[in-house]
């Protein structure tokens, strides 16, 4: 029971299906709803102090108390599974959808409940072709036993395939078929969402949190975590280490102990350098902060970001600036082409990252480079995918200085002759 | 009226409106590219950055989009804080990337908002060092120019163009620093309202076709204030000549008709006044030699001051109306409705009506910008709904993703499908069997509008017009006319078209094509006209005038607003006002307009009003006449020495308190005088935003 979210998952690849998860006490929380209001289904979530897991680690009971209740509240209510998962290096929504579909559909009926929502979607990443073909079979099931179709519908809906489709409110754009860029903030979702709508939310395993918590309760669910905040999470480690993977383990778990631990060290031949703990949208740490419990509270704390807790491990013979310029080349071209600074001045940034990798860096281009980072952070641009672009971008120039000089002076890639620059 | 700080210097802002609009109202100088102000606010381009503070104590602040930001009272911004100002400069350096260095061969160049924005931020050294993105071009169809490297990306086009405009085929593509817009595929832009592209687009990749097939830069143009010659609207626009042929029309702001747009018919449909079949001019004209029955036919199309002098020389008795004698009887029907109900509709109406009520007109073929006003009504029946939700009316997207539940507004009765089906709560045939199921919601209509129009030719629709303005009291009547000054015409009381049969007959047909029917009747035809037309063709004398882009003269347009247009220029063959014409075939003393209308009002005190507040040609600012020429306009000596190695002394103007000059006053005006905007720093037609928005013109009651 310390695995919730995926200790039944089975190790042949298959997903469970309703048969087995009813067999492993699937769809039970709904008798514990049934005899509850559904506020006291959003108190009881806003007590576990389950924070989002889609990476910015928003309390989910709260963003679930946002959404307007009562016989004023504008209807149909909306909830929304964000299973896009295009953010770098983390696969761990997609290890839920392929092993565990009827989770997902248990966790979004509760919320649904809670929030009084009619329909639901499941917005899952284009690529996810695997995901996709199994969501649809469980919830054709769930369907068949009656769970979906009574007080909720649910749609799976692949998306046409942008990263920006992620971002939640272009993910309402995308949904209603126009162009995916984000929207205005204020309104938030919760009052104005889809359709016009209220609309909650929430990342695959967030929601997939939700039946633990109902079935054993806040205290249960807190003792789950060795950090500040509660319950598992699922970690994933990416790059040159033993043994790469993912690994649901208690909210709070260091750095280093995924690192050295989970993922089997470096590769022999491979030192450590560096590792951006969340996707690629998070800072560089460095081996100062492998001992950080990796939890929202904590990495606040220190200045920084879990972002989704999958990290990738970059080593010595990797080049940074070559791993900075294949981040920023995916951030420009996921683009959505909105706002001036992300669309124009990330092609700028690539523009020279791309330089530096063909041996045509400039000591002035460093300080456009530290510009840009300082010009994409929070409050220039019109969303969060610019600021996620700058915080590798900004720690990348403060660590790897050295390596940006050298690319100068040699006039070429150090690491030019390496198999994996 | 809320005060808010900038730079600690208190100015009083409109309720509701954001930062960036109070900012450029003021006349202060703070640069955007996505905000207009009949789009909204859309937060894309970032232009706008301002510094927010807390309160008087806060010295850091925080940098807001000022268009994004409500003007709220006491609160405190800054322009010129460093961190705002080089953001901004910023800002164009990075849309300064990919766009071309070459403003000198650019359509746009000299009246572009990117090249003004760009100076105003002050960002002039260029340190990107890697190569422009480029795109092909589309070909939009005969109206449109596309140039996509000038493109900045900050989407007001396809915001107009599908969100105002409603046309589908223009959209935006692709993503990243390589956003195109454009259509699917190269052919001409579906929309009857394209042309606004040309103003609403503030870089050069949305140009007039027309005009730079014969361009000329916007200093180099002589411009006046006119009426579009079109329809019944009475639409104001700003015509430019050079050279002595007119160059272009652009949109001339009117609170209460046109506002911000004009319709392609509007913006395009002046080509004729440079054709080459014009009437030959005849001169001197001596005194017409009366014997026996003299008719006159008037026009729809000629101003009220040529009609006038028309009914003066042949008689009341024998001044004849232009208009066919069905439109006679409708137009005859309306205007007795209109004496007992004078309270027509304008645009400005139209698009603020809580239920629109449309007999038989396919507006966006007959009367285009009433189709577009009832677009923008639906827009503004979104921004009530999405301000109950507390939306800001200018936060354009906020509204749009709100989609707030329309009220039931448009009623239609057609036959054939039209352009605005989508938009109709209700449509029912012009038998108009079941106009009963419309009662309900015109009685409880608080501000309704009823619309007919003489277009189907039809009488039990214009009498249904009244029916249910009998009904609703509250309702305001609008009827769509068949020409641009059929009101003004009618007021002069024109009978109906004669039966002509009597051989030896002379009939006086004032800028008007009569049909075969009419003319096979006639024996001795005198015709006034600019171009030749079979009527001219059958005359026994054609005498050449001038059209509208040459002469002084006023309309009335559907709603009973009388207005003045003013030529903008004369041609080195001066073509002479209709008016005159018949002032010499009459021997009257009439030495300029003045002197007409001065017996004009005596004669009928209808127009009194009219005449007392159109400005005239004693009307002078700071002593100056206005002038029609910029400061920068160039060639003036030089500009006709393939003609003549003398310089032309400039030519004079009678009729109006306008010069064909660069000299002469320049500053602020009346908004029916000013047909160029500018202001320091501001070339292109964003300047208007400082510029009064005052209404004009005077409504007539029949
Ligand atoms: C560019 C961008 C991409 C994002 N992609 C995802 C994604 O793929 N999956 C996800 O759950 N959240 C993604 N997010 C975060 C969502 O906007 C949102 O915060 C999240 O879905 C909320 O769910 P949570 O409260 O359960 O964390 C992305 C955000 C940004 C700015
Ligand atoms: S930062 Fe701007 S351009 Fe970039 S993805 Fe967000 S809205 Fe689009
Ligand atoms: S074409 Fe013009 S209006 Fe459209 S996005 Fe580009 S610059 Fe803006
Ligand atoms: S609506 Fe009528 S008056 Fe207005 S621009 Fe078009 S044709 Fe001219
Ligand atoms: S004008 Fe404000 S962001 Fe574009």
């Amino acid at each position: 029971m310390n695995k919730p979210l995926t200790g039944h998952i089975r190790t042949d690849g298959e997903a469970i299906w309703i048969d087995d998860y009813l067999k492993l006490g699937g769809y039970q929380s709904l008798s514990v709803i049934s005899k509850m209001l559904p506020q006291d289904v959003t108190k009881l979530i806003n007590d576990s102090g389950l924070m989002g897991r889609g990476g910015a680690g928003v309390s989910t009971g709260f963003k679930m108390a946002a959404v307007p209740m009562g016989e004023k509240a504008a209807t149909p209510k909306y909830l929304i599974c964000n299973a896009d998962e295009m953010e770098p290096g983390t696969f761990k929504d997609r290890w839920l959808l392929e092993g565990n579909p009827h989770q997902l559909i248990e966790g979004m009926l509760v919320s649904a409940y809670a929030i009084e929502a009619s329909v639901a979607y499941i917005f899952v990443r284009g690529e996810y072709k695997l995901a996709i073909k199994r969501l649809e079979q469980a919830v054709k099931e769930a369907y068949s036993k009656g769970f979906l179709g009574q007080s909720l519908d649910m749609h799976v809906h692949p998306s046409a395939g942008r990263y920006i489709c992620g971002e939640e409110t272009a993910l309402m754009n995308a949904l209603e078929g126009k162009r995916a860029t984000p929207r205005s903030k204020p309104p938030f979702p919760p009052a104005i969402g889809v359709w016009g709508k209220p609309t909650l939310i929430n990342n695959v395993e967030t929601l997939c949190n939700l039946p633990h918590i109902l079935n054993h309760g806040i205290d249960w669910y807190k003792a789950l975590s060795k950090g500040v905040n509660a319950g598992t999470k699922i970690y994933g480690v990416s790059g040159h280490v033993k043994k790469p993977g993912a690994w649901e383990l208690p909210m709070g778990t260091t750095a280093r102990e995924l690192l050295e631990v989970h993922a089997g060290g470096m590769k022999d031949g491979y030192e450590f350098k560096a590792l951006l703990p969340g996707g690629a949208s998070t800072d560089f740490w460095l081996e100062d902060k492998l001992d950080t419990p990796m939890d929202f509270a904590s990495t606040a704390k220190i200045g920084t970001r879990m972002g989704t807790g999958t990290m990738i491990v970059l080593d010595d013979k990797t080049c940074p600036i070559g791993m900075l310029l294949s981040l920023e080349k995916f951030f420009k071209q996921e683009s959505c082409g909105w706002c001036t600074p992300c669309r124009d001045g990330l092609s700028w940034v690539a523009e020279i990252l791309s330089a530096f990798e063909r041996g045509d860096g400039r000591e002035a281009d460093i300080a456009q480079l530290e510009r840009h980072a300082r010009l994409l952070g929070p409050g220039s641009t019109f969303c969060a995918l610019a600021p996620g672009a700058a915080s590798p971008l900004a720690t990348g120039l403060k660590y790897f200085k050295d390596e940006f000089l050298r690319h100068i002076q040699e006039k070429s890639c150090p690491y030019a002759n390496h198999l994996h620059r | 009226m809320p005060t808010i700080f900038i730079d600690n210097k208190p100015y009083n802002v409109q309720p509701g409106q954001n930062v960036l609009h109070a900012a450029v109202s003021h006349g202060l100088n703070l640069p955007y590219f996505c905000w207009h102000p009949a789009l909204g606010s859309a937060g894309a381009c970032r232009q706008c950055a301002v510094q927010h503070f807390k309160d008087e104590s806060d010295t850091q602040g925080r940098m807001v989009m000022s268009c994004m930001t409500a003007a709220t009272e006491g609160s405190r911004f800054s322009i010129n804080h460093p961190t705002a100002k080089s953001f901004r400069a910023d800002i164009i350096e990075w849309m300064m990337t990919n766009h071309p260095h070459d403003c000198p061969v650019c359509d746009e160049g000299g009246e572009c908002h990117l090249q003004d924005m760009t100076v105003m931020t002050g960002h002039n050294k260029r340190r990107y060092r890697f190569k422009k993105r480029t795109f092909e071009n589309q070909d939009l169809g005969p109206h449109i120019n596309h140039e996509m490297n000038r493109c900045i990306t900050c989407y007001r086009c396809v915001r107009y163009y599908r969100d105002v405009a409603g046309g589908e085929d223009l959209h935006a593509f692709s993503a990243s620093n390589k956003v195109y817009f454009g259509r699917f595929e190269d052919g001409p832009l579906d929309s009857e309202f394209s042309g606004n592209l040309v103003e609403v687009c503030p870089t050069g990749v949305f140009t007039d076709k027309t005009f730079r097939a014969y361009y000329s830069r916007k200093w180099d143009l002589q411009t006046a204030p006119s009426i579009c010659q079109n329809c019944s609207l009475g639409c104001n626009i700003s015509p430019g000549e050079r050279l002595g042929t007119l160059r272009r029309v652009q949109n001339r702001f009117h609170p209460e008709i046109n506002g911000y747009f004009l319709c392609d018919k509007g913006r395009f449909g002046h080509r004729f006044v440079n054709e080459k079949n014009q009437v030959k001019v005849v001169h001197p004209i001596g005194p017409l030699i009366k014997e026996g029955l003299m008719i006159g036919i008037g026009s729809p199309r000629a101003s009220l001051e040529a009609n006038y002098a028309l009914r003066k020389l042949v008689g009341a008795d024998n001044f004849y109306d232009g208009h066919t004698e069905l439109e006679h009887r409708l137009l005859s029907k309306i205007m007795e409705i209109l004496s007992q109900h004078p309270e027509t509709a304008s645009l400005e109406d139209v698009r603020n009506a809580d239920a629109v009520f449309i007999l038989g007109e396919d507006l966006t073929q007959t009367a285009p910008m009433l189709a577009l006003s009832i677009r923008q009504n639906l827009y503004k029946r979104a921004q009530d709904g999405a301000g109950t939700q507390g939306i800001p009316d200018w936060n354009d997207l906020a509204i749009r993703n709100a989609q707030p539940e329309l009220p039931k507004v448009v009623y239609l009765a057609h036959d054939i499908p039209t352009k605005l089906d989508p938009l109709v709560t209700h449509k029912i045939s012009t038998d108009l069997e079941s106009i009963q199921d419309w009662i309900p919601a015109l009685k409880a209509a608080k501000n309704p509008v009823i619309i007919a129009g003489t277009s189907l030719g039809s009488e039990p629709l214009i009498r249904m017009s009244i029916e249910l303005r009998k009904m609703a009291p509250q309702a305001k009547l609008c009827y769509v006319l068949p020409a641009a000054n059929s009101f003004g015409l009618m007021l002069l009381k024109p009978k109906s078209t004669p039966l002509l049969t009597h051989r030896g007959e002379t009939a006086i047909v004032l800028e008007n094509n009569l049909p075969l029917s009419t003319l096979s009747h006639l024996h001795n035809i005198i015709a006034i006209d600019f171009l030749e037309s079979e009527t001219t063709k059958n005359a026994t004398l054609a005498l050449g005038c001038g059209s509208f882009a040459e002469t002084t003269g006023s309309m009335v347009n559907n709603e009973g607003r009388a207005q003045r247009y003013y030529s903008v220029f004369e041609r080195r063959e001066q073509r002479p006002e209709s008016w005159r014409i018949l002032r010499d075939l009459g021997d009257f003393s009439w030495q300029n307009i003045d002197e007409l209308c001065a017996e004009f009002a005596q004669e009928f005190p209808i127009f009194e009003p009219f005449l007392k507040q159109v400005h005239n040609t004693q009307f002078r600012i700071d002593g100056q006449k206005i002038a029609r020429q910029s400061p920068e306009f160039s060639g003036r000596t030089s500009m006709y020495t393939n003609i003549s190695l003398h310089e032309q002394a400039p030519l004079q103007d009678p009729d109006s308190p306008l010069a064909y000059s660069m000299e002469g006053y320049h500053g602020d005006m009346p908004p029916d005088l000013a047909s160029s905007y500018w202001r320091p720093g501001w070339n292109s037609v964003s300047a208007f935003n400082s510029l009064s928005h005052a209404t004009s013109g005077v409504k007539l009651k029949p």
